[in-house]
């Protein structure tokens, strides 16, 4: 204070910080003398406020900035459902087919295939200008302009016109560089049936959508199907495809290939043959199975008329039932063997028992019913009962049996039960509860009325007498996924099944036996035959003149390969209406033919075979 | 620990490589494989970014002062101003200016046919606050008052955002909303600018209710689902862009907005690419860098003494932080859209290299000496020569007084007194 020594709190005043003037209104109240003022400038006012200002401005923009960080952040995390649901929106998806898998016969012959064709169609919303599009479409594929403006014009609001379902490798390649508004291919699988209508009925087909809509291909859609890729890949905002997405992309599995029991060549043995029987007769429709006896495989499975699965659309619903297993018929004689197997086990009848069928041909049984045999057979033995197939003698023991012994007896043989083959549509057929039986059908029953049996049915029962005395669960699986016994249970000893055979040979190779039609130089065939009339469909009674003719067969006599079952309806009685004059021949040839393809010896040397006896007749 | 300047220069850099990058990954399209001078321009981006790294460097050791010191011809800022000015108005004239999307704000550089172009708002944008700094410096001792402190800037910068928003809402409102900020920084009172308000405002509401598309991009920010199609399209797709990302982001070039579902990709929407090909992170990343830029520029100010490099960096720093927070409002829907572009990263040569050349500036505040304000050239209020009226001391003063250079009075001997100030 009284040296010069300038003082911490104090400090120096220029002359210039001194202005003589008023103060300019400054907002400055220091504590300064008046008429004194402090520039802003020198004492940093004006940069402290610029200081100040900047920091808040600054600080709040930082704020913003951070609370616009918390937006972005919910917006990845928790975003609203109409953008949640934006997401991913940019990427298409396009399915890759898989196979649908094959058909196999039983060596492995293709019965069915799959193959991805490219169909052509037009999308009316998008065409611009109808005229020059069939115009130039047509000239460029080579399609008549005025049928591709016809299939357009019929549905001009839809989206989806198909121009052409399977487009030739022709077209596919000039489609390819040849862009067009409102025109696009897409692939699609096609099922082909390569061999046509072999075994159509067996086989069934495919609808449109890829689905096995009747046959084996509904049965065993699910193994058949396989399961679709699909192909995941970036569009740009102009539809158009940038790249596939390597993560998204799921590999289609092919769908599995199934082998059939069928064996193509023997099914079209069975089918010409039972084409060729049904056309000599002038019938309404036959069907023919063939089955191993031991396994149960069945080998063939022919219809007539028949139906080609590539041309399902123009088909109709009854042709492509496959009758073999939907359709039952009366067997008639055909259930003689297994009657008489049965009796003859049970000791109701000895082999050698005589039975007297009357010499007239009419007898009237206790309960009164009229019965009638085609010709008077007189005295027969008991084997000679059933080699001639006398309704009289089936009777007289059948009554001997009693009903529940009947019932019982038919119902071991697989009748009235469906055979559990798998194949789809299958009935179980017609055998009445004991309790509806009447007096009448203990002489019924054993020739073969008032039960109804499919062929494969009465392919099975035979089955029993071929191989053995056991009861075999049928299988069109060659090689079953879960291996199974096909033996269901014994129904014979082993004796009386053989006995029974070599009866059944008799009315084969006798030559006044029913089949003797059926007896070749080649295998020795046993077979029974089976004249039923047609049931009148109104109730009660049988139509006039209307046949079933069948014959079921098997061969060779030492450990039987094949059973078959051949049944044609109705017949042209003026021709022919005997199952051993209509179906025995049938199964003949056909046994003969099959064996020999199969490897079986013949009886003879090869050159004995007689001339043509092998050739399909046309 | 290196200088802050060096930490902004380090910063800009940072962004301008992402901008770069990001800008490339955006632009990806399928199949464009053009020869020739367009297919050069392809890689234009690059050459920007680096063009804008030289001009940083350049500006980085430039003393800012200069535009303090120098007087008359020799200071090139009214000359600035005025050719800023004039080549807004020359984008006007129809025929002049490149339209995009409807709006000339664009004058070409050379020959059409080079596809070279700039946008002459930016170099007013810049102009502006250097122009704002200078005046506020050498007014700092009457901005208090509204005719010879506050007006003449304010009118320049009614001037400049009038000729901008014409075509331009977005960067009128940036460039008055700085100005105003800058001025307030540099001692203007809130009460004189207040009054200027109302102003403002009907100018806004006339440029809005003028052009039909801002209407329509106020009412599709309002509900962009009443018309997802139409003008609700852009915001919805810049949030489902953001969205799509996810916390993860799906990898640098890996989003699929760009190709066509978002428009305006590679320039004002070039966050919501970032956000969807680096996820949070990126956003992080960016908002981020933003940050850093900010406080550190505001700590160069701190250390800064003198108010003329206060102001200016300042000015920058709140032009680049309130356009960032600006687009990432817009991006984000949080504001209706409006053309402004992220510093740095958007594309744009012009902005790129102009705003990296005035974040040089703000580093080189840092580099220059420390440079103290000179004492405040103050004019007398009391006018010597009457003879002019009152305007003579304030007009000619400015021009032949001590404004001009030429020292009012002697300077004095300093009288050394010893004054108690406690």
């Amino acid at each position: 204070m009284h040296d010069d020594a300038p003082q911490p709190h104090l400090r120096l005043v220029t002359e210039k910080d001194l202005v003589t003037e008023a103060p300019p209104q400054s907002c400055d109240d220091s504590p300064v003398p008046r008429g004194v003022v402090l520039r802003p400038g020198n004492t940093e006012d004006g940069a402290r406020r610029v200081l100040w200002v900047g920091s808040g401005l600054i600080g709040l923009i930082s704020l913003l900035m951070v609370a616009l960080l918390g937006r972005v952040i919910l917006l990845q995390t928790q975003p609203s459902t109409p953008i949640a649901s934006r997401i991913g929106s940019q990427h298409g998806t396009r399915p890759i087919l898989a196979r649908r898998g094959n058909l196999l016969d039983r060596r492995g012959r293709v019965l069915a295939t799959s193959r991805v064709v490219k169909r052509l169609f037009a999308d009316p919303g998008l065409i611009e200008e109808p005229g020059t599009f069939v115009e130039r479409v047509g000239h460029e594929l080579d399609y008549d302009p005025a049928w591709l403006a016809r299939k357009i014009d019929r549905r001009p609001h839809s989206r989806y016109v198909a121009l052409d379902t399977r487009l030739s490798d022709d077209r596919i390649e000039r489609v390819k560089h040849f862009r067009l508004r409102g025109l696009g291919t897409q692939d699609h699988a096609v099922r082909d049936y390569p061999q046509g209508s072999l075994a159509g009925q067996l086989i069934g087909f495919v609808g449109a959508d890829g689905l096995g809509l009747e046959g084996l291909e509904r049965v065993y859609d699910r193994d058949l199907i396989g399961r679709d890729g699909e192909l995941r890949y970036l569009r740009d905002s102009g539809r158009r495809v940038l790249w596939v997405e390597q993560s998204a992309y799921a590999t289609p599995s092919d769908g599995d290939a199934i082998r059939l029991s069928i064996d193509a060549t023997l099914q079209h043995f069975a089918e010409t043959e039972l084409a060729a029987a049904c056309n000599e007769f002038d019938a309404e429709s036959g069907q023919m199975v063939m089955i191993d006896p031991q396994t149960g495989q069945v080998l063939a499975m022919a219809n007539h008329p028949v139906f080609d699965p590539n041309l399902f659309r123009d088909s109709n619903a009854a042709l492509r039932r496959n009758r073999c297993v939907t359709d039952t018929f009366e067997p008639g004689s055909t259930l003689k063997p297994m009657v008489w197997a049965a009796a003859t086990q049970a000791g109701t009848a000895g082999i050698d028992e005589v039975i007297d069928c009357t010499e007239s041909g009419f007898f009237v049984t206790e309960g009164g019913r009229r019965l009638r045999d085609a010709h008077g057979l007189g005295k027969l033995t008991w084997a000679g009962v059933l080699a001639r197939s006398s309704n009289i003698g089936m009777a007289i023991i059948g009554q001997r049996m009693g009903a529940a012994r009947l019932h019982q007896t038919v119902r071991a043989f697989g009748l009235g039960t469906t055979t559990a083959s798998g194949l789809p549509g299958e009935v179980a057929g017609t055998v009445h509860p004991l309790h509806k039986w009447n007096h009448y059908s203990v002489t019924s029953v054993p020739m073969g009325q008032e039960v109804a049996v499919t062929p494969l049915q009465l392919a099975v029962a035979f089955g029993v007498i071929a191989n053995g005395g056991e009861l075999i669960r049928p299988s069109v699986i060659a090689a079953p996924a879960t291996p199974y016994s096909p033996v269901l249970g014994r129904v014979l000893t082993e004796q009386t099944a053989e006995l029974t055979k070599r009866v059944l040979r008799t009315a084969v190779s006798d030559p006044h036996g029913t089949g003797r039609r059926a007896n070749s130089p080649l295998y020795e065939i046993f077979g029974k035959t089976g004249t039923a009339q047609v049931a009148n469909p109104d109730g009660g009674g049988y139509l006039e003149d209307q046949y079933i003719s069948s014959f079921v067969a098997g061969a060779p006599l030492e450990r039987p390969a094949v059973v078959v079952v051949c049944v044609i309806h109705r017949p042209d009685k003026s021709i022919g209406h005997y199952g051993g004059a209509v179906a025995a021949p049938a199964v003949r040839r056909v046994i003969e033919k099959s064996l020999v393809y199969l490897g079986v010896p013949t009886l003879a040397a090869p050159d004995a075979i007689p001339a043509g006896s092998l050739v399909a007749r046309e | 620990m290196p200088r802050s300047g060096q930490i902004v220069q380090l910063t800009v850099l940072a962004l301008l490589g992402l901008g770069t990058v990001v800008v490339y990954s955006a632009g990806m399209t399928v199949g464009s494989g053009r020869s020739g001078l367009a297919g050069l321009m392809q890689h234009r981006h690059g050459v920007y970014a680096i063009l804008a790294v030289v001009a940083m460097l350049f500006t980085s050791r430039v003393n800012v002062r200069q535009f303090l010191k120098t007087r008359r011809v020799v200071n090139p800022l009214s000359g600035l101003v005025v050719l800023a000015l004039a080549l807004v108005a020359l984008a006007l004239v129809p025929g002049m200016g490149r339209s995009v999307n409807g709006a000339s704000r664009w004058l070409y550089l050379g020959p059409k046919s080079w596809g070279l172009s700039f946008q002459p708002s930016e170099v007013v944008k810049w102009v502006m606050v250097l122009a704002i700094a200078c005046w506020c410096t050498r007014r700092r001792g009457v901005m208090h008052r509204i005719t010879d402190g506050l007006l003449p800037p304010l009118i320049l910068l009614a001037v400049a955002c009038g000729l901008i928003v014409l075509e331009d809402l977005g960067t009128a409102a940036l460039i008055g909303l700085v100005g105003v900020c800058t001025l307030i920084a540099g001692g203007a009172r809130l009460r004189h600018l207040a009054m200027a308000c109302p102003a403002a405002v009907a100018m806004v509401v006339w440029a809005i209710a003028r052009n039909p598309y801002r209407v329509q991009r106020l009412t599709a920010f309002l509900n962009p689902w009443a018309d997802p199609l139409g003008s609700g399209y852009h915001p919805i797709q810049s949030m489902v862009t953001i969205a799509q990302g996810g916390l993860t982001g799906r990898g640098l070039g890996n989003g699929i907005q760009k190709f066509g579902y978002l428009p305006e990709d590679t320039t004002d929407f070039i966050f919501a690419i970032i956000c969807e090909e680096l996820g949070t992170a990126g956003a992080v990343l960016v908002i981020g860098l933003y940050l850093i830029l900010l406080w550190v520029g505001l700590s160069i100010i701190r250390d800064c003494k003198d108010t003329f490099g206060r102001l200016l960096g300042l000015g920058v720093l709140l032009t680049v932080g309130l356009q960032a927070l600006i687009n990432l409002a817009v991006v984000t829907v949080v504001v209706p859209t409006k053309g402004i572009a992220l510093p740095l990263l958007s594309a744009g040569g012009t902005g790129w290299i102009l705003t990296a050349a005035a974040l040089g500036l703000v580093a080189s505040l840092d580099q220059s000496e420390d440079a103290r304000d000179e004492p405040t050239p103050t004019f007398p209020t009391q006018p010597t020569r009457r003879w002019l009226g009152r305007w003579s001391g304030r007009w000619t003063g400015r021009w032949t007084g001590r404004w001009a250079g030429i020292p009012w009075r002697l300077p004095a001997k300093p009288t050394t007194i010893s004054l108690r100030t406690d």
